[in-house]
């Protein structure tokens, strides 16, 4: 199928690659089907684009890039949701408010996007760890931690 | 800003009609009730930041400082 995009034009997604959102993302539970788009495979920084509305997109990390020690740690509630035993079933990627300076980058590590790869499912979850809900995407000192 | 020691079964009254109770701890955690009129809403803080930082970040973005960011990624990484 062919869907319209906010930033990469009209293009062809196939029925796979579509991510279905449980409950949506916090202020935006009208939409839930999305689909991932890199500019290059390798690249860390991805655009999370609504299917159902093409004006919707946002810019996801990977948060290993940025944090290498990052174990999220989910209440068993969204587990269940996402349909796993375990925090280690799940893919995660992060949110970025993107700013012309980029000091005041960040992105939310307290609540990521957590993907169930398999099933093709994702949720928007508020981890249990106490990780900051803005972190520098470019630290300002060197071995800065949580 | 108040602070209030309080132990299990303890609360605190806030105006005449919100009363917050501590009903259980746990090393680390900490369980409260809340007694509430139906119109005064209560959110966990860090959903309330989620929601607005959501809203942010859903703004058009500036190419440039994405370009930006991807390359301090880049660098970053090839560091290690």
């Amino acid at each position: 199928m062919k869907i319209k995009t906010r930033d990469f034009g009209e293009i062809s997604v196939g029925e796979e690659d579509i991510i279905r959102f449980i409950g949506g993302i916090y202020g935006f539970d009208d939409y839930r089907d999305y689909i991932i788009l890199k500019d290059s495979p390798e690249d860390d920084i991805m655009f999370l684009q609504s299917v159902e509305n093409m004006e919707l997109s946002f810019v996801l990390v990977d948060p290993y890039a940025i944090f290498i020690d990052y174990k999220p740690s989910l209440p068993i509630e969204d587990l269940h949701d996402l349909k796993v035993n375990r925090e280690e079933e799940l893919k995660y990627l992060v949110i970025a408010i993107i700013n012309e300076n980029i000091k005041e980058s960040v992105v939310n590590l307290k609540s990521p996007i957590a993907i169930n790869p398999n099933d093709k499912i994702a949720k928007q979850v508020i981890l249990q760890n106490s990780y900051p809900l803005r972190y520098n995407i470019v630290s300002t000192e060197e071995g800065k931690k949580c | 800003m108040l602070v209030i020691k309080r132990k299990v079964s303890e609360s605190i009254l806030i105006g005449d009609d919100i009363e917050i109770i501590i009903s259980e701890i746990d090393q680390d955690k900490v369980k409260i009730a809340i007694d509430a009129p139906l119109e005064i809403k209560i959110t966990r803080k860090e959903l309330a930041e989620t929601y607005e930082f959501n809203k942010i970040a859903s703004e058009k973005i500036n190419k440039t400082s994405l370009s930006d960011v991807k390359n301090k990624l880049k660098g970053s990484k090839k560091e290690k």
